[in-house]
């Protein structure tokens, strides 16, 4: 068919409909007259919007004589003929169908349990699991995803000098680490502690492998979540002392017990016997029955070395965790990547020596000053801080860390905010739903605080909807987490319109 | 590597096979000494073939074709700001490394007001990321036609092209609106983004006339994603980004990742040619779910982050700022740094905690690892020192102490950087792997005193505690 139309003022549509007819003579006449009115319209200046596509030529910006049109249309040779010179055709979409990418990987990561309750023997409110992948991270599309990554706040038992964005969250217990966890726990939600006793840094205060424990046995009395105990003078002997005498003090509670200065020889002989002081470590962790962390910054060969010991000594394989060697953003955290990443490779092949899961202290990022200094061409010095310990959690979550240990109470709550829209949990708490929310406290929507608000959505006397602040996609994510899963989980509008609607 | 099933995986081709291709006369003008130690960089991509001057046609064609990556690389822009994405082989930076650095894009839109535009422009030029001697910026500005009005649009990239070098991404779904806007700036090899199932023909055509790149955008879709790329590619339209769409929700932002993971590995691995592109996020989707800008800012930044670790090609952002920048620029460019090129640090002598002519100076090698885990702990122990980064090629002292070489490179260094001017006193301390060179070196460096430090980096700190005092003193030099 032919169609003159004016689909409205100053446009016109000739629309020729294709069939699938050879094209005729008169046709093909047609079709080059067509194409020649297109070409003189293309060089007249100031005429815009000509379109030529394939099968049709829109015409924009004038008024053509319709009349006339349709009647020279009339004149047109017969539909059937017409309908054939539709030539060049439109492009048709190639059909394609998306393979899935799918492997089959013949080992996995071990789950490591850290806390024991009453019934386990400990005091422990209850018990985290870590780990568990049984493909690189983030392939959720050919298995399960491993547990849902723990975030352990990092407790000082002696103020290491917090610059004044941790002060913030700090200040009042840098000098008590009982204050300073419970804190963590009851204000800021920590579902573990890493408690890390750096006073006992023989070049420092040096305080007594006694004193460290009497720290951490009223840490435990204080607090009921998992815990993690380090030592990482940079004195094997020292921590080594240490940590024995916390697995003591801590018997039955199963907590991770950090050493952070084991050296090895630089060239390691096989069957070479490592210092006695790792084997002293690997033996507390067995008889009081904790977990170890066995820390090679970026030596792959080194961490196996270790694993191997470990086992060797009979601390059994799901009682180890691997600390890669927690770098910044800045400091080599790519070589920290390519260390997870070939763990991974290693690990999901069987090899055993590989197969712990990962802890990673994204905290270490306040060791260096772009987190803290006042510099001004790096930006405003706060959110950098948070941006820098954040980023390093991503670095190490996209590369498959199992257990992270921060420090930046902004961070956590984002990364707890990141991994709620990974793993999607009921949200059952005030603080949980709170990382949802704006947290500006503008009042818009009638309470004081968006904790308030927050408090009486979970009650059910509220609706997120009150909500000033957060757009349909914010109410979106809320909706969902409060009760999951809330299909479909992906819909394309949700991105669709970006261009268009970004704030 | 995990290769558990490979199907069609085409195996690179061998050093040997490319020496075939090279000129063969040593030259030397490309810096190596002979031409199968570039054909051994060319191998693993610390170099291009075409930094070989010598090469015929013939030869150039042969090469090219052997060390075409399984992604296509994609030019964005013109000139000296030009960004080249893509040509990505593996899934993760251990098995060779990334090379297609993500471009980092913000955002303006056509419904501001020409003030607020240029106002705009000017802050995300000025942002900054400044890493020792290199300074980043941003990389491309996209362009939102917000207001679906062709003419607006086209005013809006006019303005900002004139404000701006930076690779452009007109961003609309409307083909009349980009049709306009492109015509603008069809001589700077913009980016339209994008093509979708809806509009795609269209948008072909576009391309087709202006030859420039498109992203295709179909969201969560690969299907429709693959059968897009591959009827451009027909029609001739092979420079293409691959949007699967950013979504950020509980439940969906796991398919943001699985779909780009899905299709890297389509690409570099089952070599699945309608899907190997550079693929492109946008992390600004984030924002609309947050409600609060500062908090806005941060999530984008934190999620920008995520994908940049994963070797994502392009990301568009919404909040310019030099604090998320700076943070995001080091990881890009450890991401995407040659693994076999890190190995290297400018040798020179770096301060740390602020020292003064009597602080204590150690020597390290230009091994990354090396002085990787010497600066940090230097950081760490807050001592005030000098580092000496001595030139050993990359390599470790372990592996220098064998050659017999440390030290005239010790002395070459000390010379060099001038280490006599920064301290009073004249008391080197080097790693315990090289005690054996200890009367070598004082041989070559008469006026100084070599002191064995401590075998490992975590005992620094308490060495120079102890040690160093008294190591003055012994000198002559009182504190």
């Amino acid at each position: 068919m032919v169609k003159a139309m004016s689909e409205e003022k100053k446009k016109l549509k000739v629309k020729l409909k294709k069939k699938e007819e050879a094209p005729s003579a008169e046709g093909e006449e047609l079709f080059k007259l067509l194409s020649k009115i297109a070409k003189l319209l293309d060089g007249v200046e100031g005429l815009k919007g000509v379109e030529i596509e394939a099968d049709e030529i829109i015409i924009e910006g004038v008024t053509p004589p319709l009349e006339l049109l349709s009647a020279a249309l009339q004149a047109a040779p017969a539909p059937a003929a017409a309908e054939a010179v539709a030539a060049p055709p439109k492009p048709e979409l190639e059909a394609f169908k998306f393979e899935k990418p799918v492997r089959s990987y013949v080992g996995k990561f071990e789950e490591v349990k850290i806390g024991a309750t009453k019934e386990e023997g400990g005091t422990r409110a209850f018990t985290l699991t870590v780990g568990g992948s049984e493909t690189p991270a983030m392939h959720a599309f050919e298995g399960q995803l491993p547990h849902r990554p723990v975030i352990a706040h990092l407790v000082f038992d002696e103020d290491p000098g917090l610059p004044e964005t941790l002060l913030k969250y700090y200040g009042d217990v840098k000098d008590d680490p009982v204050a300073w966890a419970r804190k963590c726990v009851e204000e800021f939600g920590a579902k573990m502690i890493f408690l890390d006793l750096r006073s006992t840094d023989p070049h420092g205060t040096n305080r007594s492998a006694e004193d460290a424990a009497k720290t951490v046995k009223a840490v435990l009395e204080a607090v009921n979540v998992p815990l993690a105990v380090c030592a990482r003078s940079g004195d094997m002997k020292k921590d080594v002392e240490v940590l024995k005498k916390v697995a003591e003090v801590a018997a039955g509670e199963n907590i991770v017990l950090y050493c952070g200065s084991i050296t090895l020889p630089a060239i390691l002989a096989a069957g070479e016997a490592l210092a006695e002081e790792i084997y002293e470590y690997f033996r507390a962790a067995k008889e009081y029955g904790h977990v170890i962390v066995t820390y090679q910054p970026l030596n792959l060969p080194g961490i196996a070395v270790l694993n191997k010991a470990a086992m060797e000594t009979g601390v059994p394989k799901n009682k180890i965790l691997i600390d890669p060697g927690s770098v910044a953003i800045g400091y080599a955290v790519e070589m920290a990547v390519s260390a997870m990443d070939a763990i991974y490779n290693k690990a999901l092949i069987g090899d055993e020596s590989y197969q712990m899961p990962l802890l990673y202290i994204p905290a270490n990022a306040w060791m260096y000053r772009e987190c803290y200094d006042d510099v001004e061409e790096w930006g405003d010095t706060e959110q950098r801080g948070h941006a820098w310990e954040l980023g390093t959690a991503m670095a190490a979550l996209m590369s498959g860390a199992h257990l992270l240990v921060m420090l930046d109470q902004y961070a956590i709550e984002a990364v707890e905010n990141f991994l709620d829209r990974l793993y999607m949990p009921k949200i059952e708490s005030v603080r949980e739903l709170l990382r949802h929310l704006p947290g500006s406290n503008c009042k818009a929507c009638g309470f004081e605080m968006c904790k308030e608000l927050a408090d009486a959505v979970l009650k059910g006397e509220a609706d997120v909807d009150k909500c000033q602040r957060l757009g349909d996609a914010g109410k979106r994510v809320v909706r969902r987490l409060l009760s999951p899963p809330s299909p479909p989980a992906v819909e394309p509008e949700e991105v669709a319109s970006w261009i268009k609607e970004l704030p | 590597m995990i290769r558990m099933a490979e199907k069609g995986k085409e195996v690179r081709a061998s050093p040997m096979e490319l020496m075939k291709h090279l000129p063969g006369e040593d030259c030397g003008e490309c810096g190596f000494d002979t031409c199968f130690e570039f054909a051994l960089a060319i191998f693993d991509r610390r170099k291009r073939y075409d930094e070989c001057t010598k090469l015929n046609d013939a030869q150039k064609k042969a090469l090219a074709k052997l060390l075409a990556p399984p992604m296509r690389e994609v030019v964005l822009g013109v000139g000296e700001h030009a960004r080249r994405i893509g040509g990505e082989e593996v899934m993760t930076r251990e098995e060779l490394g990334f090379f297609g650095k993500t471009v980092i894009a913000y955002d303006v839109w056509d419904t501001m007001s020409e003030e607020r535009l240029r106002d705009r422009l000017k802050e995300i030029h000025e942002i900054k990321a400044v890493k020792v001697k290199e300074a980043f910026g941003v990389d491309a500005i996209a362009v939102r036609n917000v207001s679906d009005d062709p003419k607006k649009f086209k005013e809006t990239v006019k303005i900002v092209a004139e404000q701006t070098d930076l690779p452009l991404i007109l961003c609309s779904f409307n083909p009349k609106a980009l049709r306009a806007a492109v015509e603008i700036v069809k001589d700077k090899r913009p980016l339209l983004y994008a093509a979708t199932k809806d509009n795609w023909a269209d948008v072909l055509e576009i391309a087709k006339k202006y030859d420039v790149p498109v992203a295709i955008f179909s969201p969560n879709d690969l299907d429709t994603l693959g059968a897009i790329a591959k009827t451009f590619a027909k029609n001739g339209v092979e420079d293409l980004v691959l949007d699967p769409g950013t979504f950020t929700e509980p439940g969906s932002l796991l398919q943001t990742f699985c779909n780009l993971i899905m299709l890297r590995r389509a690409c570099v691995e089952d070599r699945v040619k309608e899907v190997s592109y550079p693929t492109m996020a946008v992390p600004a989707t984030i924002t609309t779910t947050v409600g609060d800008r500062k908090k806005a800012a941060q999530f984008e930044t934190m999620l920008a982050n995520a994908l940049i670790t994963k070797g994502i090609n392009l990301v568009i952002l919404h909040y310019p700022n030099t604090w998320g920048f700076f943070p995001m620029v080091m990881l890009r460019e450890s991401i995407f740094k040659h693994p076999k090129a890190e190995e290297k640090v400018d040798p020179g002598i770096y301060e740390f905690n602020e020292p003064d002519e009597l602080s204590p100076v150690l020597v390290t090698t230009n091994y990354t690892m090396t002085y990787g885990v010497v600066s940090s702990e230097l950081e760490r122990i807050k001592v005030p020192c000098w580092l000496l980064v001595v030139d050993t090629g990359g390599l470790s002292l372990d592996t220098v102490a064998g050659t017999g070489e440390w030290p005239d490179m010790l002395e070459e260094a000390v010379e060099e950087f001038k280490v006599a001017e920064k301290v009073k006193h004249r008391i080197l301390i080097v790693g315990q792997v090289v005690a054996e060179y200890k009367e070598d070196m004082e041989e070559v460096l008469p006026d100084w005193k070599i002191i064995i430090g401590p075998k490992d980096s975590t005992e620094i700190g308490p060495f120079l505690k102890e040690k160093w005092k008294e190591l003055l003193k012994e000198s002559g030099i009182e504190v």
